[in-house]
């Protein structure tokens, strides 16, 4: 049967038809590539509706992909090398129509292969790498192929929260607040990507030694033990900086703020003692320690109206206290003070301060495979585990976070960072390079004799080894056992252990989550106006919540005594004056010291009752609505 | 003096113009808030009198300041009527039953007898619906003709009237009933009639939905906030208040000049409009009032509503005071109960004591001290002391303090807020709480650092694991909520789960892979060796040796554990690491070791492992409970713990990438496999290419081919996973860990080192993608293997970029289904305590609601607490047959 003349479109509207609509869409591309249509029209035969698609809008995602003839390859090597050689640009090749950028549609049309090996006749494109499926964060991952997928998305999330070193300008910067690392490393085993997002330039962590042996049992449940010499010459090091910032505000009427160093009857003054730190113009000294909650910018501002009139004197309006103070929680030692002009020419001061996070009990590290743990415990050196040549890990890990997490790229990166420590060459991990493993190393001299190896016949025998069996050959060929096991002994007995235990390097990352900024408690403190339950918050000092769960819990226990302590008396417990009569809150007045029912005018008959003033405010907030919630008491007892 | 009164109930009405104006102090007629002094308006919406918000100042209605002045009610007169949102549906029911003109219910004498009650039976009144009226007929009473009433979203009422018109026919015609056609009609229906609709007339008069008057709620309810450059930001509702007066104040003007009824009726209409979304803002049919940042007003129904609401967000549940959160941290040589609490937490937190004649030296002491404790080694002091008056003095330590004055105040009667120390009770949480286990309390343990420190065998009921997690804590600050803590919620009152009745606390991975390090086979100590495992322990003597060889003793590992056992345990059962042999040898050898007897505390064969000890299983943990009770139970676990983490340190456990590596042997047996299932598949896809594949009963051919196909994959990889189990033996520490039940299966291991095996979305191969293949780099049509998700890589040899393609789809789908579970299961769990929380067993055995209704006439139909049964049933047999016997039944 006679085929029916294609329909063609052109950004889905109906522009004609045409009789051959293979021959058209392939005269088509043939043009794109010779530069006769541009390089960013997109065509697609639909075989099923019988109909072509042409693209040229603007938004939509392309991809390069190198042009197949004949299941050979349009970019030849010497393309490459010119490219390489910055004589010409990747474009280049684009408009010569060896590499094409295909958007959805046409990809349906297309028929790619991954690598080059694998081009048949039949091929009309060929990849340009692979790893190029992966995005910023997972392209960062090393060996994710060895990786179960949800853990290579673990790692890539958690590559985001790293501190490192991020910008260089760190001094000149009065950034609201920002971490550095310090000794911050570039990984030892690193991937492709990582290289040309510029990653090294600005490294987010550091090569570790890591041992993987339960020890002490600190170490349970994804915990960590560091060794107390290793943190102390600084791994996992940072600070972290705030700046503050206080301006000389301008009021209408002509008042103005005053960084000053506030006199002592000044409102809401924070006390003599308060203002210790600051210097005659009101503003603190570089260098100088400062707690949570010390003044940093002396300032006032003009008094606020509406004040109770106190008796006959009229009092003369003071002004008040508004100096900048550092958060509560909060501690370091003044940076930089910079004294300056706002957008609105008025006098603006910034203070940044600087804390020094020292790895604690509780910060959190992760590697890049998906595996985080808190600090557990920080051991002296002496007791770590120790090899026979006397090395004791940075970090000791659970072997059970690995069999049921299938994380084997977090093992080939171990023995990676120590065949390239021992090496003396940074180890390339990106994903899907199995071909021309000696590449594996970095450096040419590393390469080199791998590569010697190979034609002695020692051991690397053909291009068919993996990239794990180069790492292992190399560590036997450094004189280490090609498991990455080792020969340790317990720190504290001193006795051998039975088990050969895995140790290797490793690029592991401090994360931002650390606990001096975490932890939190409140006995009293400030309360909501509203419902006068406690704040929100560890900023406002603020009281955890015991939720509608917690609740059920305390009713699943038939602790009822504890579940009203903690739902009444220490939350928004208040006493109300209760008219017996009419059901309703009454009040009492102050001014003739008596109890007195507004709503039915009751004067007598009426009670204190304990209630939650949430449930005051509810009540009020029905009789704002029209329904008289009416309170019948009956004795306690 | 009358005793102390509390609320015994609430009765609901409806609040009577009268009432709102009896309980206002202020008649509201200025429709702003602050002059430019920053005064309030007199008569304006924050007068004075209505209350204060503003520290320092006084009320002028009861003269007390803030925090004392409950806030008092004032009013609104509307210019007309309006429609109380809340109550159309109401308004709509009594507008149709009811007679348009004498106002009497539509039903005649004999017709109102079918409901009212029988003379005996007061329940069996009905009330009476809608629906029992007839429509548009007469009035029994005064003949007159009803109408259809037609209710309009969301306040309008439009009666369709039908007249006979001179020419003979029937005209219909719709008249707009205003508010006040509708409160004239409800202010006719008499008392009675009301109470056969089930309205008591004393509290809801039906003509109060009809608002005449609007109260204004006290400035205590919509507080305004000071921003930081001094500007009032007020509330939505004072916002809202604002325009009612506002519109209903040129109402007013409008309405005394005369103005045309055109504009009246929008005048009204636009106040119904402001009132309607001043009580509720999510009324259907009407566009919701917003702010000018164009946020939707938070008026007063949406101030109830929701999980922020009133109800959930500040009544059911609410943030409290003596509360404190970090990150939480392992310390095996805890006990179960006991909490590692940072110092700077235990400084601020503290238990109030009351002083009395006996301990009077003891507070001044600790007053002496104050709050001041900057190490470990300080004695703890105190932060305030209370004075019976209700004054509370803040203890202030250092050469300027107050503490040493205060400490000779003094006297019996004062209570000292003492800062915690060793021993306190606390309350232990993890969010989320899903079960009684996730709140227990725990003595606190002061210590250095930052993180709250926990025996690792308390994270399975807390479902808590050391890699970020935080976890809440709660002081109680009554004796009773203390005493209710330490028997109620301790954590060794909590080790049964009331789920499945068995332990739900026990070791996991190192303890577990540690104890069967230990106990598998038979191995001997020697006293070094010995005292080594044990050393941590509460061992008083040493054992006898149980072999001595060249004069030097020996210890065997068994002899190890069952120091840790109590003298009268019997037990005998098969353990995790069991491999079904058939036949079993039982009695006899096991060549895995895996059968355990204990006769008398003294294991005699048999590898300690998950069965025994492992949290959710826990066999001798569970009969112990039995014998000794939950003390015993929490040495047990203590000493087990301990034992095996020496255990552990004596042997060295590791983990690494050659505990992947197989022979040649066993990669060239997997290779062929492979092949021969991928060859097996294709031949299947011929078949069925060929069209001659036989579908299954009930299937068409593709889905037979698939299931086909899907099987054969399944095979294939559970094959390479038994290859490579066959090879690897106890000498490799992910069989160690799988077949003691630590951490892991065999199926991790083979797909490590064997295959990883066909990828599923919603359990089918993979199939979505381009147009009838799943990727572009496979042609149109192909059905192998490889084209649709199957890995025929493992872990360990590394994913090719199409496999790893397929994988990530598997993998998201996984994270994906485990967040919407959580959420789903959530809110199941939810509506079933909210269902059942207030049940409770009456003092007759039953199970009764609040209202007194029997649910159950005995507690779960057998009467058995599940926490205090045996796996759920009343008697353990098994457990007393052996306990008797001594040998297995």
């Amino acid at each position: 049967m006679e085929k029916k003349m294609a329909r063609v479109f052109v950004d889905g509207a109906l522009i004609g038809k045409v009789d051959d609509a293979f021959g058209f869409t392939r005269n088509f591309r043939q043009m794109r590539r010779s530069g006769h249509v541009s390089t960013e029209v997109n065509i697609s035969y639909k075989d099923y509706s019988n109909e072509i698609v042409i693209n040229t809008d603007r938004g939509r995602a392309r991809r390069p992909l190198i042009v197949v003839e004949n299941g050979v390859p349009a970019v030849t090597p010497e393309d490459i090398e010119i490219v390489r050689s910055g004589a010409e640009d990747f474009m280049a090749l684009v408009s010569q129509g060896k590499i094409e950028f295909i958007d959805a549609e046409e990809e349906d049309d297309l028929f790619i292969a991954v690598q080059e090996s694998d081009l048949t006749p039949e091929h009309t494109h060929l990849e340009i790498d692979p790893s190029l499926i992966l995005g910023i964060g997972a392209a960062h991952v090393p060996f994710p192929e060895h990786n179960a997928s949800p853990r290579v998305t673990m790692g890539a999330g958690m590559i985001k929260q790293a501190l490192g070193f991020a910008q260089a300008n760190m001094k000149l910067r009065p950034d609201t607040r920002g971490h550095m690392l310090h000794y911050a490393q570039v990984p030892m085993v690193h991937t492709q990507a990582a290289e040309l997002i510029g990653s090294d330039n600005r490294p987010q962590g550091q090569n570790f030694c890591v041992a993987i042996i339960s020890y002490e049992g600190y170490n349970i449940e994804d915990a960590l033990i560091f060794n107390k010499a290793s943190v102390e010459r600084g791994v996992g090091r940072s600070h972290f900086f705030r700046t503050y910032e206080g301006e000389e505000r301008r009021y209408p009427g002509g008042q103005v703020d005053r960084i000053e160093l506030p006199e002592e009857d000044v409102q809401g003054s924070h006390g003599i003692g308060s203002y210790a730190n600051l210097d005659v113009d009101g503003i603190i000294n570089p260098e100088t320690v400062v707690n949570e909650k010390d003044v940093l910018i002396g300032k006032t501002s003009p008094p606020r109206f509406l004040e109770e009139p106190t008796g006959e004197l009229i009092a003369v309006e003071k002004r008040r206290d508004t100096s900048i103070t550092m958060r509560s929680n909060e501690t370091g030692i003044v940076d930089t003070v910079i004294i300056t002009e706002s957008e609105n020419s008025s006098r603006l001061v910034k203070v940044r301060t600087r804390d020094l996070r020292v790895p604690e009990i509780g910060d959190k590290f992760a590697s890049r495979h998906g595996q985080k743990g808190v600090c557990g415990l920080i051991t002296p050196q002496e007791n770590m585990p120790f090899t026979a040549a006397g090395i004791a890990p940075d970090l000791v890990i659970n072997p059970h976070a690995v069999p049921s997490r299938m994380t084997i790229g977090h093992m080939l990166e171990m023995i990676g960072g120590k065949a390239g420590a021992l090496e003396g060459s940074r180890v390339n991990a990106t994903s899907f390079r199995k071909t021309q493993v000696e590449k594996i190393f970095d450096s040419s001299f590393a390469q080199e004799r791998l590569l010697n190896d190979k034609e002695n016949g020692k051991d690397v025998k053909s291009s068919t080894l993996t990239r794990e069996q180069v790492l292992r050959h190399q560590l036997a060929e450094a004189g280490f056992a090609h498991t990455g096991r080792e020969v340790m002994y317990d720190g504290i007995t001193g006795r051998r252990f039975q088990a050969d235990i895995y140790m290797g390097v490793i690029y592991y990352q401090k994360l931002y989550h650390m606990v001096s900024t975490k932890m939190h408690a409140r006995s009293r403190g400030p309360v909501q106006v509203l419902t006068r339950q406690p704040t929100e918050g560890r900023a406002r000092e603020g009281g955890l919540r015991f939720g509608e769960m917690e609740r059920d819990v305390m009713i699943g226990h038939g602790a009822a005594m504890a579940l009203k302590e903690r739902l009444l008396d220490e939350s928004d417990a208040v006493k109300q004056y209760v008219c017996a009569r009419c059901g309703m809150v009454a009040m009492y007045d102050a001014k003739q010291k008596m109890t007195r029912c507004l709503a039915c005018g009751a004067e007598t008959d009426i009670y204190e009752v304990e209630m939650s003033y949430a449930f005051k405010l509810l009540l009020d907030e029905m009789k704002s609505m029209g329904i008289a919630p009416r309170l019948r008491l009956e004795d306690m007892v | 003096m009358t005793s102390p009164k509390r609320i015994g109930k609430i009765e609901f009405g409806i609040l009577s113009p009268k009432a709102i104006r009896d309980m206002s102090v202020c008649k509201v007629i200025w429709p702003d808030t602050y002059d430019d002094d920053g005064f309030p308006y007199p008569k304006g919406l924050m007068d004075p009198s209505l209350g204060v918000i503003d520290p320092g100042l006084r009320c002028k209605t009861c003269g007390q300041k803030q925090g004392d002045c409950p806030g008092h009610f004032g009013h609104i007169d509307l210019a007309k009527p309006v429609i109380h949102v809340g109550y159309t549906r109401l308004i709509r029911k009594l507008l149709r039953v009811t007679c348009r003109d004498c106002g009497r219910l539509l039903l005649d004498k004999e017709e109102i007898e079918r409901f009212s009650a029988l003379e005996d039976d007061p329940y069996s009144a009905e009330t009476i619906g809608e629906k029992d009226i007839k429509k548009e007929r007469i009035c029994p009473y005064c003949g007159d003709q009803q109408f259809k009433i037609n209710f309009e979203k969301p306040t309008s009422f439009v009666e369709i009237v039908t007249e006979m018109g001179e020419d003979g026919k029937v005209h219909k015609s719709e008249r707009k009933l205003t508010s006040a056609d509708i409160r004239e009609r409800l202010e006719k229906i008499p008392d009675d009639d009301l109470r056969l609709l089930g309205i008591d007339p004393e509290v809801a008069r039906p003509e109060w939905t009809v608002l005449t008057v609007l109260p204004v709620p006290p400035v205590t309810v919509r507080p305004s906030i000071i921003l930081e450059n001094g500007q009032r930001s007020e509330d939505d509702l004072t916002h809202k208040l604002v325009d009612i007066i506002r519109i209903n104040q040129r109402f007013k003007e409008n309405q005394d000049a005369g103005a045309p009824q055109l504009i009246i009726e929008d005048l009204w209409e636009l106040l119904q409009y402001h009132v309607t979304t001043y009580l509720d803002n999510e009324v259907a049919g009407c566009p919701p009032a917003r702010h000018r940042s164009g946020r939707p007003l938070k008026t007063l129904s949406q101030r109830l509503k929701g999980k922020d609401g009133r109800f959930r967000g500040s009544l059911s549940g609410k943030r409290v005071n003596f509360s404190a959160r970090t990150v939480i941290s392992p310390d095996p040589n805890l006990s179960i109960g006991e909490v590692g609490i940072p110092l700077a937490i235990a400084n601020e937190m503290s238990v109030p004591v009351r002083v009395t004649k006996q301990n009077l030296e003891d507070m001044r002491v600790l007053i002496r001290i104050g709050p001041h404790r900057p190490t470990l080694r300080d004695p703890c002091g105190a932060n305030y002391v209370n004075r019976p008056d209700g004054r509370r003095i803040r203890l202030i330590a250092g050469e300027e303090g107050n503490c040493d004055t205060v400490a000779e105040m003094i006297e019996p009667g004062w209570k000292i807020d003492r800062q915690l120390r060793d021993g306190d009770i606390v309350l232990f949480n993890r969010q989320p709480s899903l079960h009684r286990m996730s709140i227990m309390s725990h003595h606190i343990k002061v210590m250095n650092g930052r993180t709250f420190r926990l025996n690792p065998a308390v994270c399975p009921p807390y479902n808590a694991d050391f890699d970020g997690d935080e976890m809440n804590l709660h002081v109680p600050q009554t004796e009773e909520a203390r005493a209710e803590a330490e028997l109620l919620v301790a954590v060794q009152e909590n080790i049964l789960s009331p789920r499945f009745g068995g332990p739900i606390i026990g070791g996991l991975h190192d303890h577990i892979s540690g104890i069967f390090l230990l106990t598998n086979q038979l191995k001997w100590y020697t006293k070094s060796e010995f005292l080594y495992l044990l050393k941590y322990t509460e061992m008083e003597h040493l054992p006898e040796p149980g072999k001595v060889e060249n004069g030097i003793p020996y210890w065997s590992n068994k002899q190890a554990f069952s120091m840790i056992l109590p003298k009268d345990v019997n037990m005998f059962y098969k353990a995790t690491c069991c491999r079904n042999c058939d036949p079993c040898t039982k009695n006899t050898f096991c060549p895995n070791d895996a059968f355990v007897r204990i006769v008398d505390g003294e294991l005699i064969s048999g590898t300690i492992d998950k069965k025994s000890v492992g949290a959710m299983d826990g066999a001798i943990l569970n009969r112990i409970i039995r014998l000794h009770g939950t003390q015993r139970a929490k040495e047990y676990i203590d000493d087990l713990t301990k034992l095996s983490i020496r255990a552990i340190m004596l042997y060295g456990f590791s983990y690494g990438i050659n505990d992947t590596d197989l022979g040649k042997e066993e990669y060239k047996q997997i290779r062929d496999v492979l092949d021969t299932a991928e060859r097996d598949v294709a031949n299947r896809i011929n078949i069925f290419e060929q069209g001659h594949l036989e579908p299954m009963p009930g299937r068409t051919p593709e889905e037979t081919l698939e299931m086909q196909v899907m099987k054969e994959l399944g095979k294939a990889r559970d094959r390479t996973g038994d290859i490579a189990s066959r090879h690897l033996g106890f000498e490799n520490s992910a069989v160690v860990m799988a077949v003691s039940g630590a951490r892991g299966s065999m199926l991790n291991i083979a797909q490590m080192a064997g295959c990883i095996g066909q990828q599923a979305v919603r359990g089918e191969r993979i199939v979505r993608g381009y147009e009838d293949r799943t990727l572009p780099h496979f042609k149109r049509g192909d059905k192998g293997a490889d084209a649709h998700g199957f890995v025929r890589n493992s872990y360990k040899s590394g994913l090719n970029p199409t496999e790893f393609f397929f994988h990530a789809i598997g993998g998201r789908e996984g994270l994906v289904d485990t967040a919407v579970r959580t959420s789903q299961s959530g809110y199941l769990q939810r509506r079933m305590i909210n269902a059942l929380q207030d049940l409770k067993v009456a003092y007759d055995g039953t199970v009764r609601s609040t209202g007194g209704k029997i649910i159950q006439f005995v507690y779960g139909e057998d009467g058995t607490d599940p926490a205090k049964s045996a796996s759920g049933l009343p008697v353990d047999v098994k457990g007393i047959a052996e306990s008797v016997l001594k040998e297995e039944i």
